[in-house]
């Protein structure tokens, strides 16, 4: 911090002699009209944007508009030297007199972030360095100044084959590049202005107006001059822009001013959005545990529907039937013989169904043998070749093995059922500190998760481990059913 | 001793056992029906001594079949059953006009005749 603030101060030194350097400078100029005002307009810009650059760099030294200020300020003095006598300068201020142009640019695109974020203005100000550097370095090699209206000024040092038809026509192509590329730039700042919320608008209100007033004036300028107004015109028109550009600095001052109001306002608006935001999380966790509980209701009146139709009924018989039985030992053996067997029967359907409704509520093989020994159960009890692949599957918490085999209990039971597949794939795998389970098929596709509530109930056992599940399904390409749930 | 019996039960198994049972105590089942729909057409057109009627069938439940028998006049004794305790449905099965209730579990004719004398 200290090291930029020696740096900044250094700057500041540099930006003042350069001023004072402007002084004898323009003010000895034998061909430049105005100079009192020149030299006005010169320093206050050139120290305005210098010394409100620094102060903006050193405030928020991650912010790229006080450096882009600060440079503005440079170039522009470095156009001034167009004023001088000594051919050098003269020929460097006109070779550089418009690169502030492009950097201007570049610094109302990207304020108040100091980022171009969109395309369009990255190219906007490519194409305007690139024309005022290269564009102007190579009409300097056609312009004679004599031939150019003005036969006091020094000669021009990179002048090769002076030549008035190319550069007229190079500064007429450059004139009409620079008027779209302004077009361009003052609606894009329109649309901003006119996108801009009410804290946003009161940043860039007072640099906007200035910019706005400014790029006219510069419009007008190109306007008057592509239309050969008189010269008296064009000047007005060209020191009104340039009295407009000197004051931008402080229009960025007085933004700045108002800059922590500013803040306040963004960050309110920031704090709505995050309460808006969690609200929405809080609704929707609210209704996620309400389909859990609805879920575990639904799931108790199913298992016992499930205890009374099934193993319940064939008690039912059974107990009929034993009391048959015995009635008939003395009297009918055969009989009895042939009721006890059935009973047996009954016996072994009505344990088969508790073992299998009590698998539902929760399996064994799961508790006692893990993850893998109960996928591979699954696997082997599918009515279809199911191919297992897994990996970093072990020492999982219990609530995200659960999860991950209901998952692929669910998924195997409605591929059994709807998807008329020849084969299943299921993968475990386990990376960036979560849990993947993917039931693949090649059936027919066209599974829709909102219609049946199994999918959706297992939705809400993976979110409520903060997990995902997703079902992509498309008619004749399968289903592949996907959770993923966090797990450090 | 009341003889004919209708069963009406949406499980076919427990209508099989329950037949047996009764038939080899001396009953004569007359006719079985799987829903209540069913089974207030076949009161209506067999009028039997007793209706063994489940609570639990899949239109209407045997309370609300038990209250159209009794509403209607009809003679029959209408005993209710369940695979679930009688407790379960507190004085439901009295309110209905039935003569009472039975645990699948306990059926028997001994069980059908002390709750019938």
């Amino acid at each position: 911090m200290i090291g930029l603030r020696r740096a900044l101060v250094a700057i500041a030194v540099i930006g003042l002699l350069f001023g004072l350097a402007e002084i004898p400078l323009i003010l000895g100029s034998d061909f430049s009209s105005l100079r009192g005002l020149q030299l006005a307009i010169t320093l206050a810009a050139g120290w305005g944007f210098i010394g409100t650059g620094l102060f903006l760099w050193a405030r928020r030294p991650d912010n790229q508009i006080g450096p882009l200020m600060t440079l503005v300020g440079f170039l522009w003095f470095a156009s001034q030297l167009s004023a001088s006598n000594l051919p050098l300068l003269f020929t460097l201020g006109n070779a550089l007199g418009s690169v502030y142009v492009a950097a201007t640019m570049q610094l109302v695109l990207s304020y108040p972030s100091g980022e171009l974020t969109e395309r369009r203005d990255r190219v906007v100000v490519a194409v305007a360095y690139a024309v005022t550097t290269v564009g102007l370095l190579l009409m300097g090699l056609f312009l004679d100044p004599a031939d150019d209206g003005c036969p006091e000024c020094p000669d021009n040092l990179a002048l090769v084959s002076p030549n008035a038809d190319i550069a007229t026509v190079l500064d007429v192509a450059f004139s009409v590049i620079a008027f779209v590329l302004l077009v361009i730039v003052i609606a894009t700042l329109i649309r901003r202005w006119r996108e801009a919320g009410p804290g946003r608008a009161t940043l860039l209100g007072p640099v906007y107006l200035l910019i706005g007033l400014l790029l006219t004036m510069l419009v007008l300028t190109l306007a008057v001059d592509l239309l050969g107004a008189p010269d008296w015109v064009e000047t007005a028109f060209f020191i009104s822009g340039v009295a407009c550009f000197a004051a931008m600095p402080y229009a960025f001052l007085g933004a700045l001013a108002r800059n922590r109001m500013v803040d306040a306002d963004v960050l309110e608006a920031e704090n709505v959005r995050l309460d808006a935001e969690l609200q929405a999380r809080v609704e929707e966790l609210r209704a996620s545990r309400q389909r859990i509980v609805e879920a575990g209701v639904a799931e108790r009146r199913r298992i016992e529907r499930d205890l009374h139709d099934g193993a319940q009924q064939r008690l039912v018989s059974l107990a009929l039937d034993l009391r048959l039985a015995r009635g008939q030992v003395r009297d009918n053996p055969d009989a009895a013989e042939q009721l006890l067997d059935g009973a047996a029967e009954e016996l072994g359907r009505a344990l088969a169904e508790l073992r299998e409704l009590a698998r539902g509520i929760h399996p064994a093989v799961l508790s006692d043998r893990g993850l893998a020994a109960a996928l591979e159960a699954l696997a082997g009890r599918a009515p279809l070749p199911v191919e297992l692949r897994r990996s970093g599957d072990e020492g999982l918490p219990e609530a995200v093995e659960s999860a991950a085999y209901f998952v692929v209990a669910e998924a195997l039971t409605n591929v059994a059922k709807y998807a008329a597949a020849t084969r299943a794939t299921v993968e475990l795998r386990r990376e960036n500190g979560a849990v993947e389970v993917e039931v693949s098929d090649d059936g027919v596709g066209g599974a829709d998760p909102a219609a049946g509530s199994g999918l959706s109930g297992l939705a809400d056992r993976v979110e409520a481990l903060d997990g995902s599940l997703d079902v992509d399904s498309h008619p004749g390409k399968g289903t592949t059913v996907t959770a993923r749930i966090p797990c450090a | 001793m009341a003889s004919s019996v209708l069963i009406v039960d949406d499980h076919p198994g427990f209508r099989a056992t329950a037949r047996r049972l009764l038939e080899s105590e001396g009953y004569s089942v007359v006719g079985e029906a799987e829903d209540g729909a069913a089974a207030l057409a076949a009161v209506a057109e067999l009028s039997p001594d007793v209706v063994l009627l489940d609570v639990q069938l899949p239109d209407i439940d045997g309370f609300e079949v038990s209250s159209r028998l009794t509403r209607a006049g009809t003679a029959a004794a209408v005993v209710l059953v369940s695979s679930r305790d009688g407790d379960d449905y507190g004085s439901l099965a009295g309110d209905s006009g039935a003569r009472g209730f039975i645990a699948k579990s306990d059926l028997s004719g001994a069980a059908l005749e002390e709750l019938l004398a």
